[in-house]
């Protein structure tokens, strides 16, 4: 299939190309310079509208148990509803959207690569069918391994050699991309009736920290080189003040880690009612700290599910707002837990929080390690990030909503910073950036490149109204995924199967895998043949 | 759109003439929000034709407010649509009813409201939060999809 996307206004990041205006070539699914010949080119005149590559969501919970778990709590959450329409199936849902209408929204949104944050391993299997079965984007999802049991035991003997070999059988079991270490060490204290850990206090029944946990799984990392640094949640999320917690965190990795949803961890004050932003603090040490990356996990004002991995917060947030409550504990893995929640614009504190995420976007300098996310579903679901590109690149409509919520101006520096992004900055932290972190060798716009590109109608005179921009992100006029549309004229038009990658492991010997098969005789409630993954369909990437 | 205090306050005379046995004109104001006292007290109000247009105001904003319940809550009937989605959200009904957790109807009668004849209907008042520790709990409200219960 020939393609030709005739004097589109491009802004891509990777090659340095700023709004010039060019036409671009695709052909058997990647970009060319020049076609082999001009017979039956599908020509698009997009003179003047915004060209970017694909979407990157490094950070987003589209599928597995807590997600589904969260569909099944919330049918009240199901007023979204698509109808069947040609090739494009029916689908439902406004936070936790099913599994075909998360496909297509992303696709209209002008992403082709979502990466799943939270894969608990023994539902890993669950999570890659779910995964599958999302149309048109690319995925992958990470291993949670912060809480996990064995994890836990050989750092705590010192058997380096063992967790890599562990790490390493787990990864090829599950067919995961990366680490993700979820509060480490929280979900093993909150057993012992221990409900927030900060880095460098004892786990109990151990004798590490959780601050031993990062170091020890950001070491595997390494050893490995995985393609994604270890993706870490950290400790006291969701707490007034624990923005030293996090200053203290930042400290603990050797070489690189990223961390996610900064804002939930960049509260300062003591208590709920004395609750502020601590947003300026927290970006002062990343800026100078040039072992981090991070997404923002910016609120959006909607309601929502949260879910997280994180079941000690969970229980905090259901002690707080008494709402339906879900809790697993994922036998020696780790746990999860689901509870519905609005982030109302009338409560002071959930306006503070999005000022926070605000705060933090404008305050970074390198935005090379800053990622657009809401942590979907947690502060907002995704539909929402042109509304968060509004917000980042008009300082007028930043002031209109602080004035609409009241924001309270003396908790928060969001109403001094008048700085705005440039559509070429929105376009750095929605693709290359995400990308770049995640390990996927982004090559942009230019010859042999994958075929990814969304066209977007706006005109370069009206990147200055916001009601137009966030219009004109909300829906993308043309996707192109692999080669193929995706989205025609703002109607999405196919529902291709896109694949979910992982890093490809060469296991040494079959030691571990012997030793794991006694061990879940012993221990587990499932047998070993029941918790291997292998589809059709997981593509498995080499070590970066 | 929810009725406020400033927008009765604003339509009274301001006289704070204590005609109607109540201090001030605020203090009154928030009496009429709550159906405490009917309008027809304020003296300054109903006497000559000065203050007129605004009585024909205020007249028209309370007959919304003749519906408002003892926790704030007021239902239109005409918008609403019997999905169904405050049953079930409504956090009461998940500490009583373990079903509505996955997502099931209620199976009993003791839930703060119904839905019956495809319309939303009050069953049990006393039961809701707003009566007790969570007075500001908004759960319904926030998940319907035509707006058509507000807390005043």
């Amino acid at each position: 299939m020939k393609i030709l996307l005739k004097d589109a206004c491009v802004y891509d990041t990777v090659n340095r190309i700023n709004g010039d205006c060019m036409d671009v070539l695709i052909e058997e699914g990647v970009f060319v310079d020049k076609f082999s010949n001009t017979k039956n080119v599908d020509e698009i005149d997009c003179r003047g509208k915004v060209l970017m590559a694909g979407g990157v969501d490094i950070h987003s919970h589209i599928a597995g148990g807590p997600v589904n778990v969260g569909r099944l709590m919330r049918p009240e959450d199901k007023s979204v509803v698509w109808g069947r329409e040609g090739v494009v199936r029916s689908g439902s849902g406004f936070s936790v959207p099913s599994t075909f209408l998360t496909g297509y929204e992303y696709a209209l949104l002008g992403y082709s690569f979502v990466n799943q944050p939270v894969t608990p391993p023994l539902t890993a299997k669950h999570t890659h069918e779910e995964l599958l079965d999302i149309p048109l984007v690319d995925k992958s999802c990470l291993l949670l391994l912060g809480n996990n049991f064995n994890v836990a035991s050989y750092i705590n003997n010192g058997e380096k050699d063992k967790l890599m070999d562990y790490v390493s059988w787990m990864l090829h079991a599950t067919k995961t991309y990366g680490i993700k270490a979820v509060n480490p060490g929280g979900f093993l204290s909150w057993l012992w009736k221990v409900d927030k850990i900060a880095p460098h206090e004892k786990i109990p029944k151990f004798d590490i920290e959780p601050a031993d946990i990062i170091k020890g799984l950001e070491e595997v990392s390494n050893r490995l080189s995985l393609p994604h640094p270890i993706h870490v949640h950290l400790n006291y999320l969701g707490h007034p003040g624990n923005y030293e917690v996090t200053l203290d965190s930042l400290k603990i990795p050797k070489k690189r880690m990223h961390v996610a949803h900064l804002q939930f961890n960049s509260y300062g004050g003591d208590d709920w009612s004395s609750f502020s932003s601590a947003a300026d603090k927290v970006s002062r040490k990343i800026n100078q700290n040039g072992k981090i990356s991070f997404d923002l996990g910016q609120v959006t004002l909607d309601n929502t599910t949260t879910m997280t991995a994180d079941s000690p917060f969970e229980q905090h947030l259901h002690k707080l707002t008494k709402m339906k409550w879900s809790s697993r504990d994922v036998e020696l893995e780790c746990g999860a837990g689901v509870v519905p929640y609005t982030y109302s614009k009338k409560s002071p504190v959930n306006v503070i929080q999005w000022a926070i995420g605000l705060e933090l976007a404008l305050l970074c300098k390198n935005l090379g390690r800053l990622c657009l996310t809401t942590d979907h579903p947690n502060a907002g679901p995704f539909i929402r990030y042109p509304r968060i590109i509004a917000w980042l690149m008009s300082d007028k409509y930043r002031q209109e909503t602080a004035k609409d919520v009241r924001l309270p101006g003396k908790k928060t520096l969001l109403l001094s910073i008048d700085r705005e992004f440039s559509i070429y900055e929105v376009a750095r932290i929605t693709r290359e950036s995400p990308a770049r972190i995640l390990g996927l060798n982004p090559v942009g716009i230019r010859e042999g490149g994958r075929a990814d590109a969304a066209v977007y109608d706006l005109e370069m005179d009206e990147v200055d109204k916001s009601e137009k921009i966030e219009e004109a992100f909300s829906r993308v006029e043309y996707m192109i995924i692999g080669g193929d549309f995706a989205v025609k004229e703002k109607r999405v038009v196919s529902s291709k199967k896109g694949v979910t990658f992982y890093s490809r492991r060469e296991l040494g010997d079959e030691s571990m895998e012997k030793e794991m098969r006694d061990f879940f005789r012993e221990r587990y409630s499932v047998g070993i043949s029941n918790y291997l993954v292998d589809y059709p369909g997981i593509v498995g990437v080499d070590a970066a | 759109m929810a009725l406020n205090l400033m927008q009765i306050y604003k339509l009274l005379p301001g006289e704070n003439c204590g005609k109607c046995d109540v201090d001030s004109c605020m203090s009154f104001a928030m009496k009429l929000l709550k159906g405490e006292e009917s309008l027809e007290k304020c003296v300054c109000l109903y006497e000559g034709d000065r203050y007129a247009a605004s009585r024909t105001e205020l007249e028209a904003l309370l007959s919304e407010t003749g519906k408002v319940e003892k926790t704030g809550l007021l239902i239109d009937e005409d918008r609403c649509n019997g999905c169904g989605n405050c049953v079930i959200a409504c956090p009461v009904t998940s500490m009583m009813d373990a079903g509505s957790l996955s997502g099931r109807g209620p199976t009993t009668d003791d839930v703060v409201f119904r839905v019956i004849n495809g319309k939303l209907q009050i069953t049990n008042l006393e039961k809701c939060r707003r009566t007790g520790e969570q007075k500001t709990c908004r759960v319904c409200a926030d998940v319907c999809p035509t707006d058509s219960i507000e807390f005043i």
